[in-house]
């Protein structure tokens, strides 16, 4: 499904990844990860355009990807929650939601829009209201759930449960492993490396770019 | 004798009452860790004792003094400083000038000796190697102990830490719990809003519990985490041993 082959990414001057390479198959489950500042941020970065490659290269369904636009390549269906919450504060969390799936008709997101809040309620309770104004938890569960607005078929999940409740944090990884099982292909990068290798298919450890 | 107490603070957004009436006092010296599920008012707790937002009613005192309704700054300088969930760095400045920002409403009293002063801080918190650094090239673990030492650099008296373990990889959360540990030691006064219940379990003397803006429990951590309204509101059957 996903195939990365001996990328080299620098940021600044700094190296971020050598040589990386890994494969992630379909309907599977596989988290990265490694201490922090070990270039798994990097790496969903590079994956969905944010992020120039210096050399290697990256291919999504067969097709090459790297060099793509951000935009081509989530019309090709995959989608990144990134870390750090990074919603949209001005709106709404309706809004926040319906940014996930601007590139779907309306009337086919009423099903993903109920499957969001059957997720995490609150976010139905609060749907009117400006998204800058939820607790940063509530605002980690808006960034998961504007991910899984656009239907993707590659989910890359950045720190999913950073600041999130022992219960609330219970419940993502288990949607998670529900949502992988839906037939969705996912890549998670998690601090929690318990929680992640608990419900993945295949682990990955990246140590200083490697 | 409490150092900060906080009666009947109530704070509404529109039609939503993030706090409802929560009192609790903090002793000189203690740890106390303040738990509850995501949007059940901790940070705006915070928020109003810091001076960030104003309370619709109650009062907070420090060391007896009413502190409600001053500002932010006048906050900090009477010795209440605290950290928050997203790290806020001067990421073009050094480490060490990060610390020196803070330091400088400092300087009447320091005189000259604002970067020795700075220097102590980073020492403190295991950041003194990296003083030259820009903020902006720090790994995350790190700029959570820089995102310690601004706040530390007002000389507080208590210390208000709004998740500053979020994030960090288990060998950085071993680092950042020796420094907390280490302040606590010394005598300072240190809340902590934290979802790593190891963490809270570890650090707090005490735990006091809000969910949906109310106190719903209070007490030593051992004791709260088989609280059955906790395990249902924030634990989770089973999360906890």
């Amino acid at each position: 499904m996903l195939r990365l082959d001996e990328i080299t990414v620098y940021y600044g001057g700094a190296l971020a990844l050598e040589n990386a390479s890994l494969t992630a198959e379909e309907n599977m489950l596989t988290a990265i990860i490694g201490p922090n500042g070990a270039g798994k941020t990097t790496l969903l970065r590079s994956i969905i355009g944010l992020k120039k490659i210096q050399k290697g290269s990256i291919w999504f369904a067969g097709k090459r990807i790297d060099g793509l636009s951000p935009c081509e390549i989530v019309k090709m269906g995959i989608s990144m929650c990134p870390e750090r919450r990074r919603i949209l504060p001005e709106m709404t969390v309706l809004e926040n939601l319906e940014v996930g799936a601007y590139l779907r008709k309306k009337e086919e997101i009423r099903e993903d829009l109920k499957r969001v809040f059957d997720l995490f309620p609150v976010l139905e309770e609060r749907k009117g209201q400006l998204a800058g104004t939820l607790s940063g938890g509530e605002q980690q569960m808006l960034a998961i759930g504007r991910a899984l607005m656009s239907r993707p078929r590659l989910l890359m999940l950045d720190e999913p449960s950073l600041g999130l409740s022992p219960l609330m944090k219970n419940n993502v990884f288990k949607k998670i492993d529900e949502i992988r099982k839906e037939g969705v292909t996912i890549l998670l990068v998690e601090q929690d490396a318990y929680s992640a290798l608990k419900i993945a298919d295949k682990g990955l450890v990246l140590e200083m770019g490697e | 004798m409490a150092i900060l107490e906080v009666k009947g603070l109530t704070k509404r957004f529109k039609g939503l009452v993030a706090v409802k009436n929560v009192s609790f006092a903090v002793d000189k010296g203690e740890c106390v860790g303040i738990i509850g599920p995501n949007g059940a008012g901790k940070t705006t707790i915070f928020n109003l004792i810091t001076g960030f937002l104003r309370p619709e009613s109650g009062a907070i005192f420090l060391k007896d003094e009413e502190i409600t309704n001053l500002k932010p700054h006048e906050i900090v300088n009477k010795g209440v400083a605290r950290t928050f969930q997203l790290t806020c760095p001067l990421p073009n400045m050094s480490v060490l000038e990060n610390v020196l920002v803070p330091l400088y409403t400092k300087r009447e009293k320091l005189g000259g000796n604002l970067e020795e002063k700075g220097l102590e801080v980073l020492k403190l918190v295991g950041l003194f190697h990296q003083k030259d650094k820009l903020a902006k090239s720090l790994p995350h673990g790190d700029l959570k102990k820089l995102e310690i030492a601004r706040a530390l650099a007002t000389e507080p008296e208590v210390l208000l830490l709004d998740e500053p373990f979020a994030g960090l990889s288990f060998d950085e959360m071993a680092a950042l719990m020796g420094v907390i540990k280490n302040l606590h030691e010394s005598g300072l006064t240190i809340i902590i809003v934290e979802h790593v219940m190891r963490i809270i379990m570890n650090l707090s003397e005490r735990v006091i519990v809000i969910s949906e803006g109310e106190k719903i429990a209070e007490g030593p951590p051992r004791e709260v985490v088989h609280d059955m309204k906790v395990i249902e509101a924030y634990l989770g059957v089973g999360t906890i041993a």
